[in-house]
């Protein structure tokens, strides 16, 4: 082998990607060495079958104008900005993971299941289009907690939706996601969605709501084979302590309307404040009987490479049954609990830049609430929630 | 490719907080963006759509554009936020066909191609494109973009730039991809077996 060329390098000769020098010796080798030049030929014809296929794929229309496309993307900045939360590692990350693990039907449901799934199908919440929605489709949320990660436990999680991926099939959809539909105001949306409709009372003078709308919620009914989600825990290494018994761990989940609002907020800093609203009766998961979701926890903790301890207490700690729990990246964003709404709610903010984004959520009487404003000084947003009527 | 960015108008008005080269850099590479991400996407909105977010993302990392004088105008600054920009856009593609993939599928082979019809051209070229397409998805992300952008006319330094390669390395790393792509896509379509099985070089990394 060693008197042959690497196909690399003959790869490259066929480009005509090689210095002079190194040309002129291939082409001399070429002359005397059949394999050679059979390994040249071989990848001549493979390039050009490839550059054939690839050419089919190129744009023959007429290509968008740039400066059409550059006022586009000045209007769409806000919106493009809200539904990544302008947090763009975390977007990019929750995004990669959410695809990896599961089909994006799969996305409300798996948190239900085991602890350590609901950290990673969380990631896939707050980026993806409609974000806020996603993000409360999940069991019956009453409070909300944050676990900060570092870097290398990204990275973990990562990997964990990477061996997952495709490994759980797909959910029956017994109800499917509604479209948005647009109303005229708050009356017409209440009328839609089934339940009163909150807005907030205090907003900056000269802010105007944009847009006002309804989304009904998926039913869906889940099956997990247990033997599927057990080879996923343990080819990463972690514990399958707290998964039921039963061949198959069988749950519902049925998600209400949500009422989402889009204000275009006043502010004299920024053009582009956007303050986003949503509202949506807490979702019912129906959890499997068997399941141990403190144990699932602990495992989900200790598989972040959390030590023994604080894994336990960490488990211990939170009630599972009614908290959505939100792994966010410590170098992307910020929480801490504030009053809102006559409750306590968390805030999130962008670690970097909050006036860039920051959104607060909160549960009250049932009602999940979800208000993210991005170009805006917090008290706006914060007074904003507070002042719901 | 490769274009360079021209002193364009700075038509930006004076409220907006985006920087006026940020435009110009965006008109400068919004065209090649966009036929990047169409190769893959494979529809006009959808190639809109991941200009868009690519643009975005280079708007929000101003790191990338700002930190030298003379942004558009300097060919080394420029070819920098070039091979930025064509790795995230092809970056966003693939991510968009790999989502976009299983349950959409079917869906795409009777309609989803067809929004994109120009009238002369043929069913069999829509199946074909598809099934490039297809076979695309199914390959590891760098191979892909390694694909894209070569034939998006790179020359093998722009794409170790863009890439984050060795230049020494784009020779093997593109004859892999090739080979990879070759066998999926002779797998899906046997009517289109070019002559020659695929060799046992390739695979790997």
């Amino acid at each position: 082998m060693n008197e042959h060329y690497d196909m690399g390098l003959l790869r490259a000769c066929l480009d005509g990607e090689l210095l002079p020098a190194e040309m002129a010796q291939v082409t001399a080798h070429l002359e005397v060495c059949a394999h050679c030049r059979e390994t040249l030929a071989q990848l001549r014809g493979r390039a050009h079958m490839v550059s054939a296929a690839m050419g089919g794929l190129e744009f023959r229309g007429s290509v968008p104008q740039p400066q059409q496309a550059l006022a586009r993307f000045r209007e769409e900045i806000p919106t493009r900005e809200r539904h990544s939360f302008r947090w763009d590692d975390l977007q990019r990350r929750i995004h990669m993971t959410g695809r990896n693990l599961f089909s994006p039907r799969w996305r409300p449901l798996t948190a239900a299941v085991s602890a350590l799934l609901i950290v990673a199908i969380l990631f896939t919440i707050a980026p993806v289009r409609e974000a806020a929605a996603d993000f409360l489709s999940l069991f019956r949320i009453r409070k909300f907690a944050v676990i900060p990660l570092d870097q290398a436990q990204m990275d973990r999680l990562e990997s964990l939706a990477q061996q997952a991926e495709g490994a759980f099939g797909e959910p029956q959809i017994v109800r499917e996601e509604g479209p948005t539909q647009v109303v005229a105001g708050a009356s017409e949306a209440a009328a839609l969605a089934g339940y009163p409709v909150r807005t907030p009372g205090r907003l900056p003078e000269g802010t105007r709501l944009e847009k006002i709308a309804v989304r009904s919620g998926p039913a869906m009914h889940f099956e997990f084979d247990r033997q599927a989600v057990a080879t996923v825990l343990q080819a990463a290494g972690a514990s399958t302590d707290g998964l039921p018994q039963a061949d198959s761990i069988a749950f519902d989940v049925d998600v209400a309307n949500a009422v989402l609002q889009q204000y275009q907020v006043a502010h004299p800093q920024s053009s582009f404040s956007r303050l986003e609203f949503m509202q949506v009766p807490s979702p019912q998961v129906d959890l499997p009987a068997g399941i141990d979701p403190i144990a699932l926890a602990k495992t989900g903790f200790l598989f972040l490479g959390m030590p023994a301890e604080d894994a336990e207490r960490m488990a211990n700690s939170i009630d599972w049954t009614s908290t959505l729990v939100i792994p966010l990246p410590a170098d992307a964003g910020k929480a801490r609990e504030v009053s809102v709404d006559g409750v306590t709610g968390l805030l999130v903010e962008d670690a970097r830049n909050p006036f860039r984004s920051s959104a607060v959520l909160w549960e009250r009487d049932g009602v999940l609430y979800f208000m993210s404003g991005s170009n805006m000084d917090q008290r706006v947003l914060l007074d904003a929630a507070d002042s719901l009527q | 490719m490769g274009s360079i960015a021209l002193p364009l108008a700075k038509t930006i008005s004076p409220e907006h907080t985006v920087p006026v080269d940020f435009d110009a850099l965006f008109l400068a590479h919004y065209q090649s963006v966009f036929r990047l991400a169409y190769r893959l996407a494979g529809t006009r909105e959808a190639a809109e759509d991941l200009a868009q977010e690519t643009f975005l993302r280079l708007h929000r990392t101003p790191g990338i554009w700002q930190d030298q004088e003379g942004v558009g105008s300097d060919p080394v600054n420029d070819r920098r936020v070039a091979a930025w920009l064509y790795r995230v856009a092809t970056n966003l593609a693939y991510n968009y066909v790999r989502g976009r993939g299983r349950q959409k599928r079917r869906e795409d082979a009777s309609t989803g191609a067809m929004s994109e019809v120009d009238p002369a051209d043929m069913a069999e070229r829509m199946e074909t494109r598809l099934a490039v397409r297809q076979a695309l998805a199914t390959l590891p992300e760098r191979q892909v973009q390694l694909l894209l952008l070569r034939h998006a006319g790179l020359s093998y330094r722009e794409l170790a730039e863009a890439l984050d390669v060795a230049p020494g390395s784009v020779g093997t790393l593109l004859a892999r991809a090739e080979a990879a792509f070759e066998k999926v896509y002779n797998r899906s379509n046997p009517g289109n077996m070019h002559d020659g099985p695929a060799r046992r070089d390739g695979e790997g990394a």
